[in-house]
């Protein structure tokens, strides 16, 4: 009988052999022992390592799934579910957390069971010290996992930001002394998670963008449907407007308003230009538009009474949204050849009588919006052939050269008093042509608007 | 654009508090958020009249006009008043074109509005 001894002396089990003696036999039957008990230990080792190989392929596999690109990287919320899963695969975390800040989200594995607003402190203590912490589970008043252990929590650093935004938590129940390697590989995913949530981040602000261009791009082609797409046929009166838009959405808009069938009707026509630019700016200006023309329509008959119900209609949605509107409005009756004009707060406006030089005409009352009375009077004036209006908006006179000097009412004046034999399409170009042509090198800043009459 | 606060307390009968915002620069829409807070910063912390200096305003658009029109409504709504004053020749062509002259106070310096005020 030989008995069968691991190396470290433990009993494994013994080998027995009967019907032969001596020494020589018992000497084999100890040897025989001796190289079952190696084979045993070589097969035990062997399952070892196998366990070992399997755990590296697993966090192998786990590496390459945090690295692999797809299209789920760009998806902020999968992004960090996905790092907590790989993290704690990798690091053999018990639990693990993620917090991002702007937009807010906290990511959690099913076993963690720390508050979120403690989450959320942790960040922003992790913010305020700049770099990483470990904390043991003596530091909690709870237990994170139900067991004793450490806390590593470890900023996800993004190389276009300076300051902390997000941060990965991963709480390992096991003594810190045992932490080294495990930190160190964390702290590597740390650096590959950062890489990745800055493509998603950035990602995130790109399709921000892209919508709200289209959005802008939406509600410009809405203002530019809206204005008027032919010049009308009034007798007497040849007329022509444009707008030419700026980068931005502004609020200019112009409108013919000439009721067909209903002769007692004077042509009507208006110019406005909504404060402020953007989509809240357009969206005034389709309503004031519509405003003035539902009263010039159907029941107001003045210019001045159409700018009263309008800032009647408007002054309480103007006031919440702290935005005013200039407009001119202005009718023309073919038979007196009279322009009357009302006008709130808008300029320029431009007479140029034939033969004389051209005038500003000043408003006579604030813009739509500021007071809730109504300030504005009608104005007639002769409009005999030859005669000039000019009403365009203050992108024009406000545009800058790169001299930073304004284009200006009295460059208008003079432009008009140039421009004044031509047609009324032939003026508007040349307006804007002369204002483009003193800006060549800058954006333009804001809608430029121009209507012109001539008497004919 | 520069915004400055400050608070003045007139020699008068009642011992209300009128602040003083002075604005100096370009006055566009880029401006008009923090002008707007100032403003209504203004009338909270007095829960008075506010006087707005635009001596060193040298250009004023359509936003900056509007900012100040709610700036106005605002101190209304509180039983205050608003006064423009020190107003440079550009900008007060501006308000003279668009008729916010008839829809301000305006005066000269802040010393006439200031004076104005606690009367």
């Amino acid at each position: 009988m030989a008995p069968i001894i691991d190396d470290t002396g433990a009993w494994l089990g013994e080998l027995r052999v009967s019907g032969v003696k001596g020494d020589a036999a018992l000497a084999r039957l100890q040897a025989d022992a001796a190289l079952l008990a190696s084979l045993t230990i070589l097969e035990g080792e062997v399952e070892s390592l196998a366990d070992a190989l399997a755990e590296t392929e697993d966090q192998l596999l786990a590496l390459c799934e945090l690295n692999e690109p797809d299209s789920d990287r760009l998806d902020i919320d999968r992004l960090l579910y996905r790092l907590v899963k790989q993290a704690m695969r990798l690091v053999k975390a018990d639990a693990a957390f993620v917090v991002l800040t702007t937009p807010l989200k906290v990511v959690c594995s099913p076993g963690l069971t720390i508050p979120e607003p403690y989450l959320i402190a942790l960040f922003e203590r992790v913010r305020r010290v700049g770099s990483e912490l470990l904390l043991s589970s003596a530091e909690f008043s709870f237990s994170p996992t139900n067991g004793t252990g450490n806390l590593f929590v470890a900023p996800l650093p993004l190389r276009e930001r300076r300051e902390i935004v997000a941060v990965l938590g991963l709480w390992l129940n096991r003594p810190a002394s045992d932490l080294s390697p495990d930190l160190k590989l964390a702290r590597s995913i740390t650096e590959q998670a950062g890489a990745q949530l800055e493509i998603a981040l950035l990602h995130e602000q790109l399709v921000a963008q892209a919508r709200l261009q289209t959005e802008m791009e939406l509600a410009r082609r809405v203002q530019l449907g809206l204005l008027p797409q032919r010049s009308p046929t009034i007798a007497g009166l040849d007329i022509y407007g444009a707008l030419r838009p700026a980068l931005q959405v502004g609020g200019d808009f112009f409108d013919y308003i000439a009721p067909s069938g209903v002769t007692s009707r004077p042509f009507t026509f208006v110019v406005g230009d909504v404060s402020g630019k953007g989509l809240s700016a357009a969206l005034l200006m389709a309503m004031t538009r519509t405003n003035l023309r539902s009263s010039a329509l159907h029941n107001i008959i003045t210019p001045a009474a159409i700018l009263a119900q309008a800032n009647e209609h408007l002054y309480d949605d103007f006031t919440k949204v702290g935005m005013m509107a200039t407009v001119c409005v202005c009718q023309y009756d073919p038979a007196k050849r009279l322009l009357t004009i009302a006008n709130a707060g808008h300029s320029p406006v431009i007479l140029r009588p034939n033969g004389r030089a051209a005038r500003l005409l000043g408003a006579d009352g604030p813009p739509i919006g500021v007071l809730p009375i109504p300030l504005w009077q009608d104005e007639s004036i002769p409009f005999q052939r030859g005669d000039v209006l000019t009403v365009a908006t203050d992108g024009l006179n406000e545009e800058r050269n790169k001299k930073g000097e304004l284009f200006g009412i009295d460059r208008l004046l003079h432009q008009v008093d140039l421009l004044s034999t031509a047609s009324p399409k032939e003026i508007a170009d040349g307006l804007l042509a002369a204002v483009a042509h003193f800006n060549s090198d800058d954006i333009q800043d804001d809608d430029q608007t121009v209507v012109v009459l001539k008497a004919c | 654009m520069q915004i400055s606060m400050r608070e003045v307390k007139p020699m008068s009968k009642s011992d209300q508090t009128i602040a003083v915002v002075g604005l100096s620069g370009r006055f566009d829409a880029h401006e008009v958020p923090q002008v707007r807070q100032a403003l209504m910063q203004a009338t909270n912390r007095t829960k008075g009249h506010v006087v707005i200096d635009l001596g060193g305003v040298n250009f004023i658009d359509s936003s900056g006009l509007a900012c100040l029109v709610q700036g106005m409504k605002y101190c209304r709504e509180h039983g205050a008043d608003q006064i423009l004053c020190n107003l440079q020749q550009p900008v007060r062509i501006i308000f003279e074109l668009t008729r916010l002259d008839r829809a301000f106070k305006i005066m000269v310096s802040v010393e006439e509005a200031t004076t104005a005020l606690a009367a």
